[in-house]
């Protein structure tokens, strides 16, 4: 028996406000450092909102690296080099469980809360590799990871508080505007705030023996000087900016 | 309520799956009534048998629960013995090996039978030899083509590569643009099948239709072996080997050691069988 947490997640994420003795609901979308979200949200009582929704980065926000220089052959340094082009994209895939605090009957707020769902934060690529790095790779539990036909897939994956590919991030922030409103149809909200990345660490698509493949987390010395490189830059990411903004449409 | 109630019972066949890794249902072999291994107890020259490069005395026919056969010849005075392969059926209880000849003795039992052997361009001889038959009690029994092999090296680096099949050559040349160090002698060979037999045998039948023959014993999933000879010129650390299953094939696991070097390693093969 195999959990997904995925649906899982959506599941949560969908039914959750019905628990709440909602007032007023309203169904927003966002755009922001979290991906494209979409929430339904409920107010409960005058000074506090739930907001349950998903986000999905889409590769939106990406970049390329053009010039990394690999071995021509992975295990020997001495054989000559390459350089490839690695693309980085953010990766966020997940639920997240808001609630908007207002001090008064003020637009202004503080939002507490949690994102949780997939832990990838950053994915990346490089490709055209050589051929032999679509044969050579790193033995995880079985799962050796490597290119495939010329691409090795890659993650940073930041699990906050929770376990592998499955992250509980804290969330903590301030905003302007309200999610439901009673006295108009339409609204919108500008939110400024970061996510606790937790330790962030290095995954990677690996290929089992039977040909199924899933990202499997790689030792930390396993990439030697990348592995140095990628540590310098992980060990900032310790919580993620989240900037965002919402429009919303009160339901009833 | 009852909306959320019905959804809930509509998303919960989402968040369950059931995993099949651990699949051992393989259906039998085709031929494993007739399995075995025969053992002139004379001499039987097959110096006719041309077309499968035969010659010398004979000195076992494995016969696979899968359906090939190898045959063993003494191919001089120090015992070298020499194999090779090839399929064979069986009609009417007549063992006919493609490219040999014929094959007619008493299967029903182990013991000593009278072997009649027809040469495919020849004479039928009649030659007293001991048939073992197969015990034929495991899953593992069979003949496996080899669909994937892993290696990993542990030597200045740890890594480990998948090969397609197991073509020596390409490995060889793998592990030496990565600078291992690897014997210059390489055959010109790939592991086509994998044989375990309900005899004890344990066959790496080559493209090049030989093979290496040596005796296993089975306990659990562990299989210990005793090894004399290997193309790729690996001496093994031990003598056992892993068998699991997963996704409907067998995972044979070996631990090894590159000679003259050291590098040391693991080979796995992903094989998946053949009837």
């Amino acid at each position: 028996m195999h959990l997904r947490p995925h649906f899982l997640v959506i599941a949560l994420v969908a039914l959750l406000p019905f628990h709440a003795e909602a007032q007023h609901m309203s169904l927003g979308a966002g755009l922001g450092t979290d991906g494209v979200t979409v929430e339904l949200n409920a107010s409960m009582g005058r000074y506090v909102h739930l907001r349950a929704g998903y986000g999905k980065a889409f590769g939106i926000i990406n970049g390329t690296i053009s010039k990394i220089p690999v071995p021509l052959h992975p295990g020997n340094p001495d054989g000559g080099s390459v350089t490839v082009p690695l693309k980085l994209q953010l990766g966020m895939n997940e639920g997240h469980l808001l609630f908007n605090i207002h001090p008064g009957d003020c637009a202004f707020h503080f939002t507490v809360g949690t994102y949780f769902g997939n832990a990838c934060l950053l994915s990346g690529a490089l490709s055209y590799l050589p051929a032999d790095y679509n044969t050579v790779g790193i033995d995880v539990d079985g799962y050796l990871v490597k290119a495939q036909d010329g691409v090795m897939k890659g993650a940073i994956y930041a699990p906050g508080f929770g376990k592998g590919a499955f992250a509980v991030k804290p969330y903590f922030g301030i905003g302007f505007g309200r999610a439901v409103r009673e006295d108009r149809r339409m609204s919108f909200s500008i939110d400024l705030g970061a996510q606790y990345l937790g330790k962030p660490t290095l995954w990677g698509l690996g290929e089992g023996l039977t040909g199924r493949t899933r990202m499997v987390p790689l030792p930390e010395d396993a990439l030697g000087d990348f592995s140095d490189k990628a540590r310098q830059f992980t060990r900032y990411l310790v919580v993620w900016p989240t900037i965002s903004a919402h429009f919303y449409v009160r339901l009833f | 309520m009852k909306k959320i109630s019905f959804v809930l019972v509509f998303l919960l066949p989402l968040l369950f799956s059931c995993d099949s890794l651990n699949d051992t249902h393989f259906k039998d072999p085709a031929f494993l009534q007739y399995s075995g291994r025969l053992t002139p107890m004379d001499i039987m020259p097959f110096t006719k048998a041309t077309a499968q490069a035969v010659s010398g005395s004979v000195t076992s026919i494995e016969l696979t629960e899968s359906g090939l056969f190898v045959i063993g010849t003494m191919i001089d005075e120090n015992g070298t013995i020499n194999y090779r392969t090839g399929r064979y059926s069986v009609q009417d209880n007549i063992y006919l090996l493609t490219g040999v000849g014929s094959l007619s003795f008493n299967n029903s039992a182990s013991g000593n039978v009278n072997l009649i052997f027809t040469p495919l361009e020849g004479e039928p001889q009649q030659i007293p030899a001991n048939f073992l038959k197969s015990k034929s009690t495991n899953t593992a029994f069979r003949t496996w083509k080899v669909e994937k092999t892993r290696i990993t090296v542990r030597g200045f680096w740890v890594a480990s590569a998948d090969f397609k099949g197991c073509d020596f050559l390409e490995i060889a040349e793998f592990l030496r643009n990565n600078g291992n160090k690897v014997p210059p002698e390489v055959p010109a060979l790939s592991v086509s099948t994998i044989s375990l037999t309900g005899t004890d045998s344990m066959i790496f039948a080559y493209t090049d239709s030989s093979a290496d023959v040596n005796e296993f014993s089975l306990n659990g999933n562990v299989l210990t072996y005793d090894w004399k000879d290997l193309p790729l010129s690996f001496t093994f650390e031990s003598d056992k080997a892993v068998i699991e299953y997963m996704d409907g094939k067998c995972i044979l696991s070996i631990d090894g050691r590159i000679q003259n070097s050291t590098t040391s390693g693991n080979v796995t093969f992903v094989l998946s069988p053949t009837d």
